[in-house]
Formats: C-alpha cells, sequence, structure tokens
C-alpha cells in the first residue's frame, strides 16, 4: 500500500495511458454514417432491450443449469420430465388425427398395418413388412380365368376322315 | 483489504484536482444545429454526431473494456438522443444531454453484463510509446522496471475492472476523459459532494490494486 494514499499523482499519470487505447483507424470517419443509417432504418436506439432479453434468458438458463447441478434429485425429476414430454411428443406425432382412425395405445392394429394406406376391395389383405410390392384387387389377377366356369375344361370329339371317297 | 468510503474526503480540498481540458461549452451554432436536428435535419444531426462522437466513444469504451459493446452502445446512445430531441429543453449542454443518456445505457448494459467476463480491450496507439509521462513512469517511477507498456496497461484495466460502475464511471470520466467535478455531477445527476468522495475512494482502490507499479 502506497504510504501516502491521498497523493495520486502517479496514478493520474498512469490513467492517462487509457487515452491512447483507440479504435482500429478510421472507425470514426465512418460512425455518424452508421448513426444516421440506423434512424433512417426506423430504429429508436434500444436495441439494447433486445440483448437484454437475451442475456436475462441466457441468466435464466444459466441460474437452472446451476440449480440442476447442485440437486441430483432435482436433476432426475428434470430428466424424467424431460423424458415424458418427448415421449408424449412422439405419440402425437405418430397418432392419426381422424376419429375413425385405428388407435394404437390401445393395440387393435399394427403398427404395419396403420402405415400402408387401406386397399378398397372389401377381401382381405394381408400386408406383411416383407412384402414390398402392394397387392392389387384379386378380381384383376391374370389367374382369375381359372377360377371361372369358362375355364372348365371340355371334351373335344375329332372324326377321322373316310378313305377312298 | 476492505476499504469504506469515506464521507468527506480530503482529496476534495486538492487544488490540482481539476483537469486542464473540459467539455466543450454549448455555443450559438451548436444550439443552432439541435433545432434544426430537431425539426428532422439529418446532416444538423450528423454534425452534432461528428463533434462528440469520440468522447462518447471512449467513455463506453472504458467502461465494457470491449469494442463491439462500445460500439453498439455509443450508436445507440446518439440514435435514442435523436428521438428524444423534443424533449431536451436545453437546461444543460447538448453534450452532457448526451452524456447523460450514453452513460445510463451503459450502466443499464452493464448490470446486464454483470456475470459475463469478456476483456477485449483495443491495442494502445504508437503514440503511447511517445508520451513522456509513461516512458518517465515505466523507465524511472515504477519499482519493476521490466515492466511492458502492454503489461502496465493489462493491470490498469484489470483493475479498472475490479471498480464498480460508478466508481469506474468517476475516474473515466474525471481522469481519463478530463470532465469536471461539476459536469461529472450533471452527468450522473448526483452533487459534487459524491462526485468527490467517489473519485477518492475509486482513486484509493486503484492505488492499492497497482501498487507494486506506483512508487
Amino acid at each position: 500500500m502506497n504510504p501516502q494514499p491521498e497523493n495520486f499523482e502517479q496514478l493520474r499519470r498512469l490513467l492517462m495511458l487509457k487515452r491512447h487505447e483507440q479504435p482500429p483507424p478510421g472507425y470514426f470517419d465512418d460512425f455518424s454514417r452508421r448513426v444516421l443509417m440506423r434512424i433512417k432504418a426506423g430504429e429508436t436506439g434500444d436495441a439494447a432491450a433486445g440483448i437484454g432479453r437475451m442475456f436475462w434468458e441466457a441468466h435464466w438458463l444459466g441460474r437452472l443449469w446451476s440449480a440442476l447441478e447442485q440437486r441430483p434429485a432435482l436433476a432426475g425429476a428434470f430428466s424424467l420430465s424431460v423424458c415424458g414430454l418427448l415421449l408424449a411428443g412422439i405419440i402425437c406425432s405418430v397418432a392419426p388425427a381422424g376419429p375413425g382412425s385405428p388407435d394404437l395405445v390401445g393395440g387393435s392394429q399394427s403398427l404395419a398395418a396403420i402405415a400402408v394406406p387401406q386397399v378398397s376391395s372389401p377381401s382381405a389383405v394381408f400386408v406383411s413388412s416383407t412384402n414390398g410390392v402392394l397387392p392389387g384387387p384379386l378380381q384383376n389377377s391374370l389367374f382369375e380365368q381359372f377360377g371361372s366356369a369358362e375355364a372348365q375344361p371340355r371334351l373335344i370329339r375329332f372324326s377321322e376322315p373316310a378313305m377312298g371317297q | 483489504m476492505i476499504m469504506t468510503e469515506p464521507a468527506s474526503p480530503k482529496a476534495a480540498k486538492q487544488p490540482a484536482d481539476e483537469p486542464a481540458e473540459g467539455p466543450p461549452a454549448t455555443t450559438p451554432d451548436e444550439m443552432e444545429l439541435v433545432k434544426r436536428a430537431r425539426r428532422g435535419d439529418l446532416p444538423a444531426y450528423d454534425d452534432l454526431v461528428r463533434r462528440y462522437q469520440e468522447r462518447i466513444y471512449a467513455t463506453v469504451y472504458h467502461m465494457t473494456a470491449n469494442h463491439e459493446d462500445a460500439n453498439d452502445l455509443a450508436q445507440e446512445a446518439f440514435i435514442k438522443a435523436f428521438h428524444a430531441l423534443k424533449s431536451f429543453k436545453g437546461g444543460s449542454s447538448f453534450y452532457t444531454w448526451v452524456y447523460r443518456i450514453a452513460v445510463n445505457k451503459t450502466i443499464n448494459f452493464l448490470k446486464q453484463r454483470k456475470n459475463k467476463a469478456q476483456l477485449s480491450l483495443d491495442d494502445l496507439d504508437l503514440n503511447a510509446e511517445h508520451d513522456p509521462d509513461l516512458v518517465a513512469l515505466i523507465s524511472e517511477k515504477t519499482p519493476r522496471r521490466e515492466v511492458s507498456l502492454a503489461e502496465l496497461q493489462e493491470k490498469l484495466n484489470a483493475a479498472m475492472q475490479k471498480l464498480s460502475e460508478p466508481h469506474r464511471l468517476v475516474v473515466t470520466l474525471h481522469d481519463v476523459q478530463g470532465l469536471s467535478h461539476e459536469e461529472i455531477a450533471k452527468v450522473m445527476e448526483c452533487n459534487i459532494g459524491t462526485v468527490r468522495s467517489r473519485l477518492f475512494y475509486a482513486r484509493q482502490q486503484l492505488q492499492a490494486y497497482l501498487s507494486d507499479y506506483l512508487k
């Protein structure tokens, strides 16, 4: 400690050093133009409010983080609630909006059946995860004719022509 | 070491305490510029900004110790002043009035930045190496003669950042910027006794922090 605390002459001379701290060269050449541009752009000079809000948010997050670090029980509860929210979000995003749609939570229909569009045919269609191509309606099948009456086998007789006529 | 702010500092009676250079007085020309700017004359306001931009920037810079922050705050202070010109009655000089806006914005900003440690000070200009006062201080007066100018600057700025905002502001305005006690009292909206008290206390603290560098 200085034995003569009220003699601040050296300190004042040392503080003169700060007068030599200058912004980059040419900084002030453009300063007023930038101010006028911001005035013309309609700024009111309260942009610090936005910065302040950002810092406030950062401060809020910082306080939450420090609280979580200090209290393991709170951290556990927080992580559980985050997981619950995540799970609820996934379920809500998967569940269809229509009232007649299948209820996944109830387990009445498989996920694959929900994911595949319903076929208009009344006949049952089985879809498996290994079936890459959707089956079309059965009446359009190439083999359908074998199931109809026209496709029944018929007896055909061939007559032998007479000799010497 | 705990130091308390004295109620009536002896430093207030020091005769050579007042700085040689003070703020410029308000001239009729300046009042005319203010009137024109109040009517939306941007070239007139441009003239006013150019007159005080360096002083406003320097004050904000010495308070924030950061060029980007000082740039934003100084610009915003001038923008806010432009929009508030209608409320400027001329009771004080335009210079003092703008100063007050800049100082209030800076203090609010620093309160929000409280826990954000940052120090990105500008480099010293070339004139610093040739400043006779500083050369003498380093080569003769400083016990640590090997100390460099950059190290001295670093220590000085670190000590400044340890001061509270009102104390740092008083030191900046008086010992760095050269404002008189009366002008500082107007800017800070307090009485002269408070300014002197704060200045004395701030210098005492700085002297303690920098005792290794001051004989």
